[in-house]
């Protein structure tokens, strides 16, 4: 290669992406705030799971509207508490942001003495609501029932349907309180430590059921080892249209997770309303959809304003059941 | 043969520049990994997904599958040059391989290592190309029940992997199963032993405590002293494994490959108890036992075989059944659902030039680790040479970015000083710190699978006989308590270890 060449072309280039930056930057910079180094996206937990490949795919599209990197860093510790403090703590500055999800109204209901709670942070918009299926197994004993069917099946012989929840009055504890309060059904409940060692239980026969996330056990249905007997959500879901809700089943149960980003508390407005521009014009790119359904992500958005309204319904919700199932002392 | 076509299609894809450069590439930065102590797979593998997304998902997955088990061959040349392991699953080499080492027979150490990572390799591969669908119904058959009573026989063979007193390893075991407490209890959601940190809730990850009580108890117990450098580099001889050492080493590595290929398909710690479980085995059935511990290399070439097999057969429960064995491969499943690929029962029907490609390349990526590491084994041995006051503050350091990598947290540096500590006075007492770690590993899942048995039986605890997995693994583990408390027994196990 000649050397003069290369040079000549690599000028122009540069020079091309110059003009170009110029002019999509002017008017910007003209108004909004935009990051002004990598952004630090905190995560609640640890690589691999729903939050984190919910983040990744969001991080890979909004990197375009924010301009500079997007690093997404996960702090499981604690189930999620480090991650919570760190967001709260972070300097104001727009660099770091973070993802919150349910846990964090209901970790005021299972922890002690812990320093957040809805309040705590200044919201940029909601990014996602993952809804639960209700699975059994596809041979197993309730495999040719539907919904109706399984919970009379439930209800006939109380404490015969194992199902396995996630430890520690996560969603899916939630979810099935509130599947026995409106049936009369009663399960036996066998607490797991996490989604995938519950989908193995129900795979190798040791569960009846389990309350699990689409991104979880969507190749398990499609090869036909599992069967959705319903899910939690509101909307009809992306790439499952067949599947019912508990709602149009005529059960009223409707708990899915939302996920939000925030920003610390004292963010001025100017870098706040940034986020928020950057935030909905990520949601408005098709890249996002695209992205969400192939890892299995319910998409949802909503404005700053609109998930604040939606957070404040969510702890309402939450505490009702809480102090149902006895987390709350009255 | 629908194998061999099958394999054709996978060495097709495995076999083109691009692909060979990102098996290169994976097994390279594995290796680099493996061998810097803390920092591991999970992480890379999370820092490098976004890289990948821009790739072929063929592509994308050969290199994330090579940094996996690049990882664990690197983990064993920390083990045996400076008793750290670099990752988890080389706990167990650092017991004999360290030892070699201060022998001189470092070399030859790492040439088992490598050999037997080969072995296993291949062998592991195989197993998944000819079987993976037939394997995977191994894995479910593995409920509650099942799972609670190969912990028990774990626990009561790691009796046996204690070279000292009996009474000091149980005490090793039980400290082990109640630091794996610690944590919220997922029954009642009650914190155990937490004492109000909440750092603590989700419990010890095992890679600090393993860092803490192997690798800082190292660097302090060399602190006492001063410059003893010798001990370590007594002339390094040849690399050349001798007659002796094959006819040892050889049924090790079969061994160890076979006990890995099967533990290593057991989702939630098959692969991390295999090693454990090669080397209690080699133990067991070797006619020296008394010399492990002082560098047998059966030490090495087991266990080193069998995390490798592990890895390798780790794949078949992520592969055909959707459900990860461990963190690293949730992360390659999560790479692979972003490029449009459910991994699950109908990957291999879907996207079988992806499913055998990544086969394929798992055989190149060995032969690759080899042809890597062979040549330079040479070059690390010379790392013995660095004077600690060098080597030392750079194990420091490197130990404690890879501690921080975990949850990017700095709570986990003070846990891990803690155990460096705990380890130091553990030293000094002659306990060693092999069976307490395995007490770790297993206590939680002995636990857990316990109470998840009897709530699924409702508390008829015949269902651990009734199931005749179960109960052939409980009848095993009877024979060994049998074996373990007769007098003919203890009377042998005495004779193996007198001087101690």
């Amino acid at each position: 290669m000649h050397k003069s060449q290369f040079s000549k072309a690599g000028l122009a280039g540069l020079a091309g992406l110059a003009l170009a930056l110029a002019a999509w930057g002017a008017p910007a910079a003209a108004q909004d705030w935009r990051p002004t180094g990598p952004v630090t996206l905190i995560v609640p937990s640890s690589p691999g799971g729903g939050h984190d490949s919910n983040a990744r795919a969001l991080a890979q599209v909004m990197e375009k509207y924010a301009g500079k990197p997007i690093v997404v860093v996960n702090q499981p510790g604690g189930g999620g508490v480090v991650a919570y403090n760190e967001m709260m703590n972070a300097a104001p500055n727009g660099q770091t942001i973070g993802q919150v999800s349910t846990s964090l109204v209901t970790d005021n209901y299972r922890l002690e003495s812990i320093k957040y709670d809805e309040t705590t942070y200044r919201y940029i918009g909601q990014i996602a609501a993952d809804p639960n299926l209700l699975v059994v197994a596809a041979k197993g004993p309730y495999g040719k029932m539907d919904l109706k069917q399984f919970i009379e099946a439930a209800k006939a012989k109380p404490n015969s349907v194992l199902m396995g929840v996630s430890g520690n009055w996560g969603n899916q504890d939630y979810n099935r309180h509130q599947i026995e309060k409106v049936s009369g059904a009663k399960f036996r409940r066998i607490p797991i430590k996490g989604g995938r060692e519950i989908l193995l239980g129900i795979l190798s026969g040791d569960l009846s059921a389990g309350l699990l996330y689409p991104s979880e056990v969507k190749a398990q249905i499609d090869a036909g080892e599992l069967k959705v007997l319903a899910h939690n959500g509101d909307a009809s879901l992306d790439g499952m249209p067949d599947v019912k809700s508990f709602k149009e089943q005529g059960y009223d149960v409707n708990l899915s997770v939302w996920r939000a980003l925030v920003l610390p508390k004292g963010t001025p407005d100017t870098i706040a309303n940034g986020w928020q521009e950057i935030l909905r014009q990520t949601m408005a790119d098709p890249a996002v959809k695209t992205a969400y359904r192939s890892v299995s992500i319910g998409y949802a958005y909503a404005d700053a304003k609109a998930t604040q309204a939606l957070i404040e319904q969510s702890r309402d919700q939450l505490r009702v059941i809480s102090e149902e199932v006895g987390l709350i002392k009255r | 043969m629908e194998l061999l076509s099958n394999l054709a299609l996978g060495f097709g894809v495995a076999l083109t520049p691009a692909n060979i450069a990102y098996c290169f590439a994976g097994a390279l930065l594995g290796t680099l990994i493996g061998i810097l102590p803390g920092l591991g797979p999970v992480a890379t593998v999370a820092m490098l997904l976004p890289v990948t997304y821009a790739l072929e998902p063929t592509s994308a997955l050969i290199m994330l599958a090579g940094i996996y088990y690049g990882a664990q061959y690197g983990g064993s040349t920390t083990a045996i040059l400076v008793n750290l392991p670099g990752e988890a699953s080389s706990v167990v080499t650092c017991l004999d391989g360290y030892q070699m080492a201060r022998q001189g027979r470092a070399g030859q150490a790492l040439t088992v290592a490598a050999i037997g990572s080969l072995v296993a390799g291949c062998f592991g591969t195989l197993m998944l190309a000819a079987s993976a669908t037939a394997l995977a119904s191994v894995a479910l058959s593995f409920g509650a029940a099942e799972y609670f009573s190969l912990m028990l026989l774990g626990l009561i063979a790691a009796v046996v992997l204690a070279s000292g007193s009996v009474v000091k390893a149980i005490a090793m075991i039980v400290t082990g199963v109640l630091l794996g407490i610690v944590g919220t209890d997922i029954n009642s959601g009650v914190e155990r032993y937490t004492f109000g940190i909440f750092e603590l809730s989700d419990g010890v990850d095992f890679v600090v405590v393993a860092m803490g009580v192997f690798g800082l108890t190292e660097v302090l117990k060399n602190l006492e002293r001063v410059s003893s450098r010798d001990l370590v580099t007594t002339e390094i001889t040849s690399l050349r494994l001798d007659r002796e050492d094959v006819r040892r080493a050889a049924p090790a590595i079969a061994r160890g490959t076979l006990l890995g290929s099967v533990l290593g398909i057991l989702p939630g710690g098959g692969a991390l108890l295999s090693s454990f479980a090669a080397y209690t085995l080699e133990k067991r059935v070797s006619r020296r036992p008394q010399e492990f511990g002082k560098g047998a290399i059966e030490g090495v070439a087991a266990p080193e075989s069998a995390n490798n097999a592990a890895a390798q057969s780790s794949f078949v429960p992520m592969l055909t059944l959707g459900v990860p064995a461990n963190a690293t491969t949730a992360l390659l499943m999560g790479a692979m659902m972003i490029h449009n690929v459910q991994p699950g029962p109908k990957v291999m029907d879907s996207n079988p030039e992806l499913f055998w490609g990544l086969i394929a390349s798992m055989w190149i990526g060995n032969v690759i680790l080899v042809i890597l590491n062979l040549p330079l084994i040479g070059i690390w041995v010379k790392m013995l040479k660095i004077p600690y006051r060098v080597l030392y503050p750079a194990i420091v350091v490197f130990v404690t970015v890879g501690v921080f990598s975990i949850q990017n947290s700095t709570f986990l540096i003070y846990v891990m000083l803690f155990f460096a500590v705990f380890g130091y006075v553990l030293s000094k007492l002659n306990f060693e710190a092999a069976p307490l770690l395995l007490g770790f590993v297993l206590g939680p899942l002995l636990e857990s699978n316990f109470r998840r048995a009897m709530l699924i039986s409702a508390g008829d605890a015949t269902a651990f006989l009734t199931r005749p997995v179960s109960a052939a693994l409980l009848l095993t583990a009877l024979f060994l308590l049998v074996l373990l408390v007769s007098p003919s027994f203890r009377r042998r196990r005495e004779e193996a270890f007198q001087g101690e």
